[in-house]
């Protein structure tokens, strides 16, 4: 057992614990508003900081952008509280009669948290980090004007591509529709899509939309959009990813796990790349109450072939952490790629448990096999055919009175 | 008049009969009805985790047309990562549907930065594709950022975000 430790201890050479001086994290919604010009539109429009540290943070508002000047913060600056997850606040938007050409016009609503030793002349040392929700005004074109997005949706191994498209023109589209050309990495193109035809009204938003179920290996690919609209074309180029990543963390096993001594993690990983992947590790970052990295952790690097599966070895020295559930991050690493998972930790005095993965919409049904409304319903059941055959027995005795 | 005491008994019995039978049928009907509890109809959901929670179904269907012509059917413990938009969804039954309810995914710009001795961390914990200043010196460079993506960057620099 001794001669264990003093093993562990020298692959923990690969190991290193530090604490972070500084986390500083902000978010603001919407990420974009949107609107066409209209003369003398005024406008307010609310927004709001989000506290994702869930700290005591100071902010100051600034804004920029060709919309400045017609752009009226409500305040410019403010405290969150650490009990707050957001805050809203507004600012108002008075357009002018007129702007000189056609197209977008940009403002930038920008948050910025301030470091706490930042004084009242606005000097300080250190980081900072700001968010901007964006305000686009858009000035018809006097002729038909299409811009085009791509979103790409994946459900059980079927692509969905969604081509929203909006109209920035004076006038009606009577005809539109769009060509995604698939390439994989190689850029050879693998697949050519066709979505629905539609027409399009002035200033108007629709979506085009195609289904695809490739069968192709998971990775990165690249689609090309051309989005043809009565003599007029629109182009946008997107890569996605098909399948979920290519490399999968199918399990991880702590045995023989006690707060205080070197936990072993066992995760065991698949490959699901169509090559062979070289100097893969395994990353796992554990963070503390505050949101700061309290632990950071590798394994040494594995060479796994395609489609195969290896067990990958990392060690955490747990002195020093105590009882919790704790926010992590699951990170391989391969080359200059990476695909992570969002984890948590739960830890006892004899137990470590790796649980939770975030970042998707899940559907959790109600109504399963075995609830109150199946019982109720089964009773309800029993109770009309014990009715049925009551009422058929009581109709056969009346008849043999007769 | 004995057989007619007989008839109005058989008749009022059969009244019975049939009112039992239909309030049975009434309660099956509200009570295997598809509904939906969460998200509430028109809510505004800004955490890009959130769960469709349904009853007397696992079945739901998810569009961006009220029309449902493109539609994504999700089943029990399927996940979807749904681009901010509004979208319009009910619950798939065995033999009628639920009524339709509507949410919006609403578009949010997130940035952590996570400053240590040895290295400092940057990552887009927002849900849209984001477009990454960096100011050193007086000097801006951009870089795009996606979702969930973070990479390991300089400390004690300037960075803002905004929607790509």
């Amino acid at each position: 057992m001794k001669a264990n430790k003093i093993n562990l201890k020298i692959i923990l050479v690969l190991v290193f614990i530090f604490l972070l001086a500084n986390v500083s994290a902000l978010g603001i919604t919407p990420g974009r508003t949107s609107m066409n010009f209209e003369a003398g539109l005024h406008k307010d429009v609310s927004f709001s900081v989000l506290n994702t540290e869930k700290k005591d943070m100071n902010i100051i508002f600034a804004v920029k952008g060709d919309l400045a000047e017609y752009i009226i913060l409500n305040q410019a600056s403010s405290v969150i509280l650490s009990t707050e997850n957001s805050k809203s606040f507004s600012y108002s938007v008075d357009l002018p009669g007129s702007f000189a050409k056609p197209g977008l016009y940009e403002g930038e609503i920008m948050v910025i948290e301030t470091p706490k030793d930042f004084d009242e002349e606005g000097a300080f040392v250190g980081a900072t980090v700001a968010v901007i929700s964006q305000v686009h005004v858009y000035v018809p074109y006097p002729n038909k004007y299409v811009e085009a997005e791509l979103n790409v949706l994946e459900n059980n191994g079927k692509l969905t591509f969604i081509v929203p498209v909006i109209s920035r023109g004076k006038l009606d589209i009577v005809n539109i529709k769009a060509n995604i050309d698939i390439f994989n990495g190689a850029e050879e193109k693998i697949a050519s899509l066709e979505t629905n035809t539609d027409t399009l009204n002035s200033l108007e938003r629709k979506e085009l939309f195609v289904d695809w179920n490739p069968e192709v290996n998971p990775g990165r690919y690249k689609a090309v959009v051309t989005v043809r609209y009565d003599n007029e074309v629109a182009t946008v180029l997107k890569e996605f990813n098909i399948g979920e990543m290519f490399l999968e963390i199918l399990e991880i096993n702590i045995k023989d796990f006690e707060l205080g001594e070197i936990a072993k993690f066992d995760a065991l990983v698949e490959n699901k790349w169509s090559s062979n992947l070289k100097d893969v590790y395994l990353n796992i970052l554990v963070y503390n109450s505050e949101g700061e990295i309290m632990a950071d952790f590798k394994s040494p690097t594995y060479d796994i072939n395609s489609l195969s599966k290896s067990e990958m070895v990392a060690y955490w020295d747990t002195a020093g952490v105590h009882e919790g559930t704790y926010e992590g991050k699951l990170i391989l690493k391969y080359g200059e790629k990476a695909t992570d998972k969002n984890i948590q930790m739960k830890i006892s005095q004899y137990d470590l448990e790796v649980v939770g993965f975030t970042g998707h919409v899940l559907v959790k049904g109600k109504g399963g096999s075995l609830n109150w409304n199946f019982i109720l319903i089964l009773i309800v059941g029993i109770l009309v055919v014990a009715n049925v055959i009551w009422f058929v027995l009581i109709k056969r005795l009346l008849k043999k009175k007769r | 008049m004995k057989q007619n005491k007989k008839m109005t008994a058989t008749r009022k019995f059969l009244l019975a009969q049939a009112v039992f039978v239909i309030l049975i049928l009434g309660y099956f009907y509200i009570s295997t009805m598809p509904s939906a509890i969460s998200p509430i109809a028109g809510k505004a959901v800004s955490d890009p985790d959130f769960i469709f929670e349904i009853e007397n179904s696992d079945e739901i269907v998810v569009s961006t047309s009220p029309e449902f012509t493109n539609p994504i059917i999700l089943k029990e413990g399927s996940e979807v990562v749904l681009p901010p938009g509004t979208y319009y969804w009910k619950v798939l039954g065995f033999l009628r549907d639920s009524e339709v309810y509507t949410f919006t995914i609403e578009s949010s710009v997130g940035l952590d930065l996570r400053e240590g001795e040895e290295k400092t961390i940057l990552e887009n914990s927002g849900n849209v594709d984001l477009e990454v200043g960096e100011k050193k010196s007086g000097i801006t460079t951009t870089a795009g950022l996606d979702v969930g993506e973070f990479k390991e960057v300089e400390g004690g620099v300037d960075y803002e975000g905004e929607q790509n």
